[in-house]
């Protein structure tokens, strides 16, 4: 079977998994559609908060972004890692506790101020729509070249199905998705990693290899090669 | 029935709570802003492997540390927890 017809059926199959998982995880109630009832284990849900690190802006942006700015792409590394420490120790422990929906709400509860609520909210808006615009022109672009379809039609064809698992699904719905993004995502990280270090230093750990020695015999560090 | 926490060991909790992060924070801070922005030039006289140290905090040293921090933040919040008698 040629390369296309193959490429139609693994993304039908992605396809038929997350409408699959969708309307299983259909919400019935209002928790249910925001905080998936409270009744996600924490490994499925940090599964799904990778998958959300590991997605297009990852895989395509920020690779690009670091290998033609060079050295001052490092910033972008630590930003969006650093910040799931803030999260981590400022927010999340608090929002679990409060019971609110969403960050704005618990802003707004826990400062007693309206003012503190709206500026959350439109930090909110902000950030999302610079992210979803990020991540819809990825996904354009990855349809485009995978199903030979304008870039246009490529962000239709993902507005269509994320539209479609997200509304009847609910955060549930995107949780597990998401967790089955991410074991798609992390084979996908690791595969060419461990195979482009292996093949430049003939180091099996990538993060080894990148402070190693280049293995084609002339014995120069790998970064003094990639750097000059 | 458990007997309920009294505020002043609630106000307590709170002061060792933000010490916690104080300390956590700054340490992410250090490994973030001080090793790979503010002192990157005076670290790259060092290198670790084939890489100048500050340029490998940048890259990958910092999230190392940023891992070790959540797990070290969720183990002493456990344990001030459950000295504290308000674990969940």
């Amino acid at each position: 079977m040629s390369v296309q017809t193959w490429t139609y059926i693994l993304v039908g199959i992605t396809f038929a998994l997350y409408i699959g998982i969708a309307v299983w995880s259909r919400a019935g109630s209002t928790k249910e559609f925001y905080v998936a009832g409270g009744g996600v284990s924490p490994l499925a849900n940090g599964m799904a908060t990778a998958a959300d690190w590991m997605s297009a802006a990852s895989f395509i942006s920020m690779a690009g972004i670091i290998s033609f700015a060079g050295y001052d792409g490092a910033v972008y590394l630590m930003g969006w890692t650093g910040g799931y420490v803030l999260l981590a120790l400022l927010l999340a422990p608090y929002l679990r506790k409060f019971g609110k929906f969403t960050v704005p709400d618990f802003i707004g509860a826990r400062y007693y101020s309206n003012t503190a609520r709206t500026v959350a909210v439109v930090c909110a808006l902000l950030v999302s729509f610079t992210y979803v615009a990020g991540q819809m022109r990825g996904v354009g672009v990855v349809f485009s070249r995978f199903l030979e379809v304008p870039i246009t039609w490529g962000v239709v064809i993902g507005m269509a199905i994320v539209f479609f698992y997200a509304v009847l699904g609910g955060m549930k719905g995107i949780t597990y998705t998401q967790v089955a993004q991410y074991c798609v995502l992390i084979f996908a990280f690791m595969v060419p990693a461990i195979f482009i270090s292996i093949q430049m230093t003939g180091e099996v750990i990538p993060q080894l290899g990148f402070i190693g020695q280049v293995a084609d015999g002339s014995g120069g560090s790998l970064l003094a090669r990639l750097l000059h | 029935m458990r007997p309920p926490t009294l505020p002043t060991q609630l106000q307590r909790y709170w002061r060792y709570n933000l010490r916690y992060l104080a300390i956590l924070l700054a340490v992410w801070f250090a490994v973030s802003y001080g090793a790979g922005i503010l002192f990157v030039d005076e670290l790259n006289a060092f290198s670790v492997g084939g890489a100048p140290l500050g340029f490998w905090f940048a890259q990958q040293g910092s999230i190392y540390v940023f891992v070790v921090l959540i797990f070290i933040y969720v183990w002493l919040m456990n344990r001030l927890d459950k000295r504290f008698d308000v674990e969940e």
